[in-house]
């Protein structure tokens, strides 16, 4: 049983811990001695005591609930280690993965005297962090850290501008030490102990929200135009790494010039004009499979285009479809498309699967509240942090935060909406009411409109699998969907004002914040 | 001596071989560092073997096969303690269920590497065979696999409240196409169904 294994494994640690070669080191910072601590010694290298080191370098530390994870408190970033396997993972306060896990030579070993590391992990966690190098003197039992001369670090970088976001990738030859600054119309990567080489001259050209970057020796600085923000940047990668931070359009400015106004136009006339639909999944996703063979990405494209053309033919509405070919879309552009269309309407158009063949019928969902509250959460801590230092809060972050908040503002409305799709798939179809339920589905987050998500039906259900390949009961199915529209439409449109009116803290979107997402383009139907 | 003080006498003698008999219990169960501060092992060495181990019920809530719920399994696992218990409880998810009408949650190949536990939060690191990208799979699926995971976690040890899960080691926007994996998750106790 691997749970037998794995204390076994750790009662050999015990067991080696007292056999192999083991003492106490004296801890050297920059030459000075500043602790003593335990060492052990096995085939494939040292460990040594973590928390000794962890007080040594003035990062606090924390031994998690169940005993073995440790966490490393730095400013902005957390290390989390354990004796389970030679990785460690960072993550920010909130709790989002910085980077992926990083590898380790060898496991971290619990032993009765504590968290023993390998020398490895001292030099990525602390090392790369806070500028030292490491180094280990068996002979004389002596564990260095002495703070790192410049080094030289090839640069390249690229500004990408896509749906109103301008992305700044750094490119870096390895890990760099940085600190990040904001002053009156401009951002600051300061680096630490490193200077760059540019590999290539930067051009950012007419880029909408950045006025120029500028490279020195250590430093780059974006300047930015007027009434843009930047979001602090993330490290990806550990060697070679980029630095990537997002400039938009700040909320005040998106309320005062140009988003405000159409967000208020559509408040003040509620109903429903603009449709977004968005074929689930997309190129290398597949979706879900059907016995038979049926792919989800390629059922829900045909039925988005059935239902665009039949919205389009029945009502005076346009209508958008997030992609209109077999393309790999990520969600975060999805809900952009919606919201820079400034759509009323999102449905997200999907074909569902079970382990077991049975399940069979209809589903409509709208945003789980615990999955909304989630986001509160988070964005209130940011925002109780800014109030106790206001220089130091991360406005930027914030309002990302507060943009995946959108759907929040809207959950009453789609839940109204995914009420009256679910009736109509009942009704017209004789479906089995699998009822209207609530999830944490990302497409659904950050839409600024009521959305929803529709299950057609399941591909694992051979016959339902053959229903859903007939034209003709595809064709009843986006029937059944138009007249919930028309429902909807119909409702809104009797209301003196809306309910789903624009968030109060609605900010030019935070789309795809990634220029490797890929650019799925909008495919308009006028 | 009066009647009262007698009584008084016999109950202060009642609840000090109570509170000896507690304490006896709980000596025999290795401390655990306290969340919170840096840990001070004790100076014996760490020594049982597995076979050794005490044993604790815990529940492995399995998707059903037939109806969309989790369905709890009950199983006798050792108390390892620490990250091995997780790891014991994912396992055995993984492994799948010992009764019929239900079925495991993940993908065959699919394994759990590293396993992290931080404040309320345990971070499991799923691993697909050759690190070949995320399944792909229906929602109802999805929703299923998801909690499974968590709620066996979150209501099966005190003090983990969310779960965040990584793929490969990288945390993805989802876990296979619909459910938001960008932040942990807490448990969702409505999937939970009784046979």
């Amino acid at each position: 049983m691997p749970l037998a294994g794995q204390e076994a494994a750790e009662v050999e640690d015990a067991a080696e811990e007292a056999a192999a070669p083991a003492g106490t080191a004296r801890f050297f910072l920059d030459d000075r001695p500043i602790a003593s601590l335990g060492f052990v010694l096995r085939g494939d290298g040292p460990r040594f005591a973590l928390a000794p080191l962890a007080q040594a370098f003035g990062v606090e530390m924390l031994v998690g609930p169940l005993g073995d994870s440790h966490t490393l408190l730095f400013d902005d970033e957390r290390v989390i280690v354990g004796p389970d396997s030679p990785s460690f993972v960072t993550i920010s306060p909130e709790g989002v993965l910085r980077e992926e896990l990083t590898r380790l030579s060898s496991s971290p070993m619990k032993t009765p005297s504590g968290l023993k590391v390998p020398l490895d992990f001292l030099a990525k966690a602390f090392g790369e962090r806070l500028g030292y190098d490491l180094s280990w003197d068996l002979g004389a039992q002596r564990l260095d850290a002495r703070r790192r001369m410049l080094r030289m670090l090839d640069a390249e970088i690229e500004v990408v501008h896509q749906f109103r976001v301008s992305t700044v990738e750094i490119r870096l030859s390895e890990r760099p030490r940085w600190r990040f600054e904001r002053s009156e119309g401009a951002v600051d990567v300061l680096f630490l102990g490193d200077r760059l080489q540019m590999v290539e001259a930067l051009d950012v050209g007419g880029d909408p929200l950045i006025e120029s970057v500028d490279v020195s020796e250590g430093r780059i600085r974006v300047a930015l135009r007027e009434n843009a923000t930047a979001t602090e940047p993330r490290l990806v990668g550990g060697t070679p790494a980029r630095l990537v931070l997002d400039v938009y359009r700040s909320r005040r400015s998106a309320s005062a010039d140009e988003a405000a106004p159409e967000l208020d136009a559509r408040s003040e006339r509620p109903g429903i004009r603009t449709i977004v639909l968005d074929p689930g999944h997309g190129g290398s996703e597949t979706g879900a499979i059907g016995r038979s063979g049926t792919v989800e990405k390629d059922l829900a494209l045909r039925v988005a285009r059935m239902l665009a053309s039949s919205l389009q033919r029945r009502m005076p509405v346009r209508v958008v479809l997030t992609r209109d070919e077999d393309v790999d879309v990520p969600h975060a552009t999805r809900v952009a498309i919606a919201n820079q269309n400034k759509a009323d309407l999102f449905i997200s158009l999907h074909l569902n699967s079970y382990f077991g063949s049975a399940p069979h019928g209809a589903e409509t969902y709208f945003l789980s509240r615990e999955a909304s509250d989630r986001l509160a959460a988070a964005a209130a801590e940011r925002e109780n942090a800014s109030l106790s230092d206001v220089e130091r809060a991360d406005m930027a972050d914030l309002e990302l935060i507060l943009w995946d908040l959108a759907q929040s503002h809207h959950l009453a409305e789609s839940q109204r909406f995914a009420n009256l799709v679910q009736e109509e798939l009942n009704q017209t179809l004789g479906l089995r009411d699998r009822g209207v339920r609530q999830a944490p589905f990302r497409v659904l987050m950050g839409a600024d409109m009521p959305a929803v998500l529709v299950e057609l039906g399941f591909l694992s259900n051979p016959e339902e699998e053959a229903k859903l390949k007939s034209p003709a009961y595809l064709a009843e199915l986006v029937e059944s969907l138009v007249r919930a529209v028309r429902r909807f439409k119909v409702q809104a449109e009797a209301r003196p004002s809306t309910s789903s009116a624009p968030s109060p803290t609605a900010a030019a979107p935070p789309a795809d914040p990634s220029p490797a997402a890929g650019g799925a383009g909008v495919e308009g139907r006028p | 001596m009066s009647r009262n003080a007698w009584i008084t006498s016999i109950l202060v003698l009642l609840i000090a071989v109570a509170a000896g008999l507690v304490w006896w219990q709980m000596s025999l169960r290795a401390p655990a560092p306290t969340p919170g501060t840096v840990a001070t092992a004790p100076d014996a060495d760490a020594g049982t073997v597995a076979d050794d181990l005490p044993t604790i019920d815990a529940e492995l809530y399995f998707p059903g096969v037939g109806a969309m719920a989790l369905y709890a399994e009950r199983r006798e696992l050792p108390d390892a303690g620490g990250e091995a218990f997780v790891r014991a409880l994912v396992d055995g998810l993984i492994a799948g269920p010992e009764g019929g009408s239900l079925v495991a949650p993940l993908p065959d190949g699919v394994t759990l590497g590293a396993v992290f536990v931080s404040g309320d939060t345990a971070i499991l690191d799923l691993r697909t065979p050759d690190s070949s990208p995320p399944p792909s799979m229906g929602s109802a699926r999805e929703m299923l696999a998801v909690y499974s995971l968590v709620d066996t976690i979150v209501l099966g040890i005190d003090g983990i409240e969310r779960v965040a899960l990584l793929w490969n080691g990288r945390q993805q926007p989802t876990f296979a196409g619909h459910v938001d994996t960008t932040r942990p998750l807490v448990a969702d106790r409505a999937l939970l169904a009784t046979r």
